[in-house]
């Protein structure tokens, strides 16, 4: 009993200490964007909340904080629909298709994933500016596909080789094609699959800083990473309200879709893990 | 015309570990229009292999697929036809119901893919849950039903669009037994009913004979012996046949067991170098007595009911006979009796390969 006891106190407090070690930096930042004056642990600075530093920046038409929020959102959805759909196509083929080379190709595209993206980003430049696509969301959009592509193939293979191959047998003698197997019965079946592929592509997308950082020059492509990495705000001077307000502000679409999503991402995050 | 003929079909795959594999070798088989006809061998004898090239889900390596008469799959021609150009429909052994569908758009996805229009859709599933007795459950889903009404549902589904040719792979097999025998009744009469050709695979030869206007036994690849199950139960064509078909299965004995000078058998084992044959019998055929007339005596070392009759299980010269009696009389376990039979009931195989000797 007084075991169970010594337990269960040192559970909680090594929870809470994580949750606090993970979510103090976050709290800061929520609390010094809500604050008049960020040094307010200063003596001589009173602590005064406020929504200014909201409003201050998402009127400030100069900061394009909205236009670097609209760009991260396009750039992200567009990728991680595209990435989840050429991943659900590829492993249709790779678990239902015989074809040689068929068990290499994950394994490619894996060892792929694993090169630092510095080490390509210099080609990729140059490589943006031939086809004129920097500064543009294709230019943002085929490399995010790059990179999510391999993550969403496997969560993908995972969740279509556990279904029978005998329903695809069934639906071909039902009359169906290839593609209206895929479309009508491997996919919905495979619907919490292709949303955690989908959304860990996104998160991904939107959190990406150093090709976004490379290939964007200003406003039209940026995304909000970088936006933020560049603030230089309205005065001159370090606007540490400002800059903590636009972080809030970025994370938002991040959180809902996690917190909308959480039970889906984990489970087929997990799949993955036993599976792959 | 045939509903379906199947000549010199080959396969042959190839994989890592045993390299080129026969799965079938030279298969030729005709199938009348309406008729049920059985597929039937052990595990591995290339049974589903061959449904799977008639649904066209396999291709053949070599050989043509006749249906009606249309050539729809020619390996000399390099044709394959798809399953929907086909016409065929089929019921899996695990039945494949879509998990995400209720039983109603189970019934209806051929139809849609078909693009029929809806009207008649909804009509055709309505009736065909009617004949299958599931009306009441369009709305569930496949998880929901039993192991029968799943069963049902698949059978719904293949039958709603009228194939030419209904496939069936070991349909039975998933369900206990006393829903196995009422499906296979129920199977039977709606088969008739609908005049549906169609091909039964199953590795039960109960099965096989209660069911089938004409079974296949086949092994290896190979087909062993077409016919009525009248046919093949009383008439096999080798040793295989004879001890696959029928429970319990046939005696064999060594040809050196009987002697050779008995005068009942003048006619058919004197003939034969008693060393190179094998003889069957069936156990039903076989009459024991205390000390009546026989070929040989033997001590029982088993009686087991089977409920009407009981199966003696009998040592003869270190072999065991087993015998199917109604009436055991007295016999006990332990006793020696005399084994005789009639020697029209006997079937001479050659030992070498098994070879029925006429």
């Amino acid at each position: 009993m007084r075991e169970e006891r010594v337990k269960t106190i040192l559970t909680s407090v090594g929870v809470g200490f994580l949750l606090l070690f993970c979510l103090l930096p976050f709290v800061w930042v929520v609390v010094v964007s809500l604050v008049k004056e960020p040094d307010f642990l200063l003596p001589q600075t009173a602590f005064e909340v406020t929504f200014d530093n909201y409003s201050d920046v998402l009127t400030a038409g100069s900061l394009h904080l909205l236009d670097y929020l609209r760009n991260s959102l396009v750039v992200s959805a567009v990728a991680a629909l595209a990435a989840t759909l050429f991943a659900s196509l590829a492993a249709y083929a790779i678990t239902r298709l015989t074809f040689p080379g068929r068990l290499l190709i994950p394994l490619v595209l894996l060892a792929f994933s694993m090169f630092p993206q510095i080490s390509i980003v210099g080609y990729l430049f140059k490589m943006m500016v031939g086809l004129g696509w920097i500064n543009t969301y294709a230019g943002l959009i085929f490399p995010y596909i790059t990179l999510g592509l391999p993550l969403a193939l496997w969560i993908m293979l995972s969740y279509f080789s556990e279904i029978s191959t005998e329903l695809d047998r069934a639906a071909l003698v039902d009359g169906a094609t290839r593609i209206q197997i895929l479309h009508k019965i491997i996919l919905p079946l495979a619907a919490p699959g292709a949303l955690s592929a989908a959304l860990l592509v996104f998160i991904y997308s939107f959190n990406e800083f150093l090709f976004a950082m490379m290939l964007t020059t200003d406003y039209r492509a940026r995304t909000i990473p970088v936006g933020i990495a560049l603030f230089e705000g309205l005065h001159g001077q370090v606007p540490w309200g400002h800059l903590m307000a636009v972080a809030v502000i970025s994370v938002m679409p991040v959180i809902l879709l996690a917190a909308v999503f959480q039970r889906k991402i984990i489970r087929g995050l997990l799949q993955g893990a036993i599976k792959g | 015309m045939n509903a379906i003929r199947l000549n010199e079909v080959k396969k042959e795959y190839v994989t890592l570990r045993r390299g080129k594999v026969e799965a079938l070798k030279d298969i030729c088989l005709e199938v009348d229009p309406g008729s049920f006809f059985v597929l039937l061998g052990p595990s591995g004898c290339g049974k589903s292999t061959l449904l799977n090239i008639i649904a066209g889900i396999e291709n053949p390596s070599a050989g043509d697929v006749v249906i009606g008469d249309e050539v729809v799959a020619s390996a000399s021609q390099r044709k394959y036809l798809t399953p929907r150009r086909r016409d065929v429909a089929m019921v899996f052994q695990s039945y494949a119901l879509y998990p995400h569908m209720t039983v109603y758009d189970n019934i209806a996805f051929p139809l849609k893919i078909a693009k029929t229009e809806s009207g008649e859709i909804d009509r055709r599933v309505r009736q065909v849950s009617v004949t299958l007795e599931i009306a009441d459950l369009l709305e569930a889903k496949p998880a929901e039903l039993s192991g029968g009404q799943r069963q049902r549902v698949a059978l719904g589904r293949a039958i709603v669009r009228k194939p030419r040719v209904l496939l069936l792979d070991e349909p039975l097999s998933n369900l206990d037994a006393l829903l196995r025998i009422s499906m296979r009744a129920e199977l039977k009469k709606i088969q008739r009913r609908l005049g549906l050709t169609t091909v039964y695979v199953t590795h039960d030869q109960l099965e096989a004979m209660s069911l089938g206007d004409q079974v296949a036994v086949l092994k290896d690849g190979l087909v062993q012996q077409v016919g009525t199950p009248h046919d093949i139960f009383s008439d096999p064509a080798n040793l295989f046949v004879a001890q696959f078909i029928g429970t319990p299965p046939m005696n064999v004995l060594d040809g050196r067991m009987l002697e050779k000078a008995h005068k009942r058998l003048r006619n058919t084992v004197a003939r034969q170098d008693e060393g190179r044959i094998l003889l069957g019998i069936r156990p039903a055929h076989i009459r024991i007595s205390a000390d009546g007339e026989g070929f040989f005596d033997g001590q029982i070392s088993l009686i087991s009911s089977l409920g009407n009759e009981k199966l003696l299980y009998i040592g003869v010269k270190g072999q065991e006979i087993l015998a199917t009696v109604t009436d055991t009389g007295d016999f006990e376990e332990g006793q020696t009796v005399r084994i005789d039979f009639d020697e029209r009931d006997l079937f001479l195989f050659r030992k070498k390969d098994g070879a029925r000797i006429r």
